[in-house]
């Protein structure tokens, strides 16, 4: 049977600061979501309540119907991969890369030996070495490799490409996609470098500041959001009733992003001289917190 | 519960194998030595390196453990067992030595002392995650208040030798049950200070 990942009314508290605001969300099965927020946002914060790593102030989070808090059976499906630390309270972390493997292979009860070893090899990472002596870079690729051959039902990775070059950013998303085609399995990826993630994500979340701001399906969402420019007149009186999100001026001319659905586009199009354009995912979440602050 | 214990094992396994060497140069250079009685000094040697591992091994427990198995869906409850295990393991591996030793510690006043000090290297690992340096600067502090105590009796009673005068001052019935009743009820506290940790 498959199982739903769901936040309801959650908020979480540090000291007297709240973080989380009465977040309600739901991860359906077989999907892969961005989770998307600027620094600060509370993405890691999120994700640490939903797999039980954080204690929630208020709300609940459930899997399969049963709250996810201490259940051995909801955990053991979940899997969270997040930056690793180089530093332990006791000191340098002198774990070494097989250590962090074993205990996977203990814990994951799914977990895949040879899809594992295959990953180290192709990402030319060194069992015996230790994490406190890893580069980022490479922290990042053990990280990913704990997520992909854990092959559990629900697989949450916490901004795995932060640390990568260009190249190992794009053998991610081809091994994301290639392991999402044969498991079908959920994937829950927070980034903030949006320009490649997008085509990867089915669904998006937009957190900012401890709200949801946005959630949908990628396609449809961007296919809302436009940019409109011209003459500033000419634009002004295109956009008049909708909804603009972030506008810039530059001498006579202007550029607003703006809001609407297809037949409100198509008569702007019709009725003004104006230029009409897409925004990539980047660009709707720029223009989203932007509107939120102006 | 299976994997958090076959994990605990391992680790625990792990870190032994990193003491073992020093725990033999040491054993070694106590053979070495030309007293008459070395061989019981050796012996004692044992108990107490047993001790002071076994005393360290809860803290280190909490403060290392953590990071390679909660990220991976282990729960406090089964966290906070495998440390009870821990404690009791080493327990055990004391009373052996103890026995080996041939010590006058009475096996109660043994078990009494050792629960005393594993709890309390619990507390200090508890106190850490939850606190932070704040949970290490408390513990310190009551360290230093217990232990000024506890020095001020050793020199009263005349005792030289850590290990023994830490059983001694357990030795006696009611010793004996304040040492396993305030084992208990700091485990109790650390579980009640731990069960709701963020990780």
């Amino acid at each position: 049977m498959e199982k739903t990942l769901k936040a309801s009314g959650l908020v979480k508290t540090y000291g007297k600061k709240e973080v989380l605001h009465g977040i309600d969300i739901e991860f359906r099965p077989g999907c892969i979501y961005g989770l998307v927020g600027r620094n600060g946002a509370g993405k890691t914060t999120l994700l640490s309540c939903l797999t039980a790593q954080a204690r929630i102030t208020e709300g609940e989070v459930t899997y399969g119907g049963e709250t996810v808090w201490e259940n051995t059976k909801a955990l053991s499906e979940i899997c969270f991969a997040r930056e690793m630390s180089q530093v332990l309270f006791s000191g340098p972390n002198t774990y070494k890369v097989k250590d962090y493997l074993y205990a996977a292979k203990v814990f994951y009860p799914h977990w895949d030996e040879q899809y594992a070893k295959r990953l180290v090899e192709l990402f030319g990472l060194d069992v015996k070495k230790r994490i406190s002596n890893l580069s980022k870079g490479m922290l990042s690729m053990v990280t990913i490799v704990l997520a992909l051959a854990s092959k559990a039902p629900v697989t949450i990775l916490d901004e795995p490409v932060a640390g990568l070059d260009v190249v190992a950013r794009e053998q991610f998303y081809k091994l994301l996609l290639e392991d999402y085609a044969e498991t079908q399995r959920t994937f829950i990826v927070s980034t903030h470098i949006l320009d490649e993630a997008a085509t990867v994500f089915e669904e998006v979340v937009f957190l900012d500041d401890g709200k949801i701001l946005e959630q949908g399906n990628t396609d449809e969402l961007i296919s809302q959001f436009h940019y409109i420019s011209g003459k500033t007149e000419d634009v002004d009186k295109a956009v008049e009733g909708m909804q603009v999100l972030l506008q810039e001026v530059a001498g006579r001319s202007k550029a607003v992003a703006v809001r609407c659905d297809e037949t409100s586009l198509q008569q702007v199009q019709q009725n003004h001289t104006v230029d009409v354009s897409g925004m990539n995912l980047q660009k709707v979440f720029i223009a989203l917190t932007n509107s939120k602050e102006g | 519960m299976k994997a958090n214990m076959r994990f605990g094992i391992w680790w625990f396994v792990r870190n032994m194998k990193i003491l073992v060497p020093l725990f033999l140069v040491g054993l070694v250079v106590m053979l070495l030595n030309n007293s008459e009685h070395r061989i019981q000094i050796s012996l004692d040697f044992l108990v107490t390196m047993c001790s002071v591992i076994g005393y360290l091994f809860p803290a280190s427990w909490f403060l290392e453990g953590k990071h390679l198995t909660f990220s991976m869906g282990n729960t406090r409850k089964n966290f906070f067992l495998q440390s009870q295990i821990h404690k009791l393991i080493v327990i055990l591996v004391v009373v052996f030595f103890n026995f080996i030793a041939n010590s006058n510690l009475s096996l109660f006043s043994t078990v009494s002392s050792v629960l005393f000090l594993t709890c309390s290297s619990e507390t200090i690992g508890v106190l850490c995650l939850r606190f932070g340096k704040y949970g290490l600067i408390i513990f310190t502090i009551i360290a230093g208040i217990v232990g000024g105590v506890c020095g001020f009796l050793m020199v009263g009673e005349g005792l030289l030798d850590i290990t023994v005068s830490l059983v001694n001052i357990f030795q006696g019935s009611i010793q004996v049950i304040f040492g396993i009743a305030a084992g208990l009820v700091l485990t109790a506290i650390n579980w009640l200070l731990f069960r709701k940790i963020d990780v």
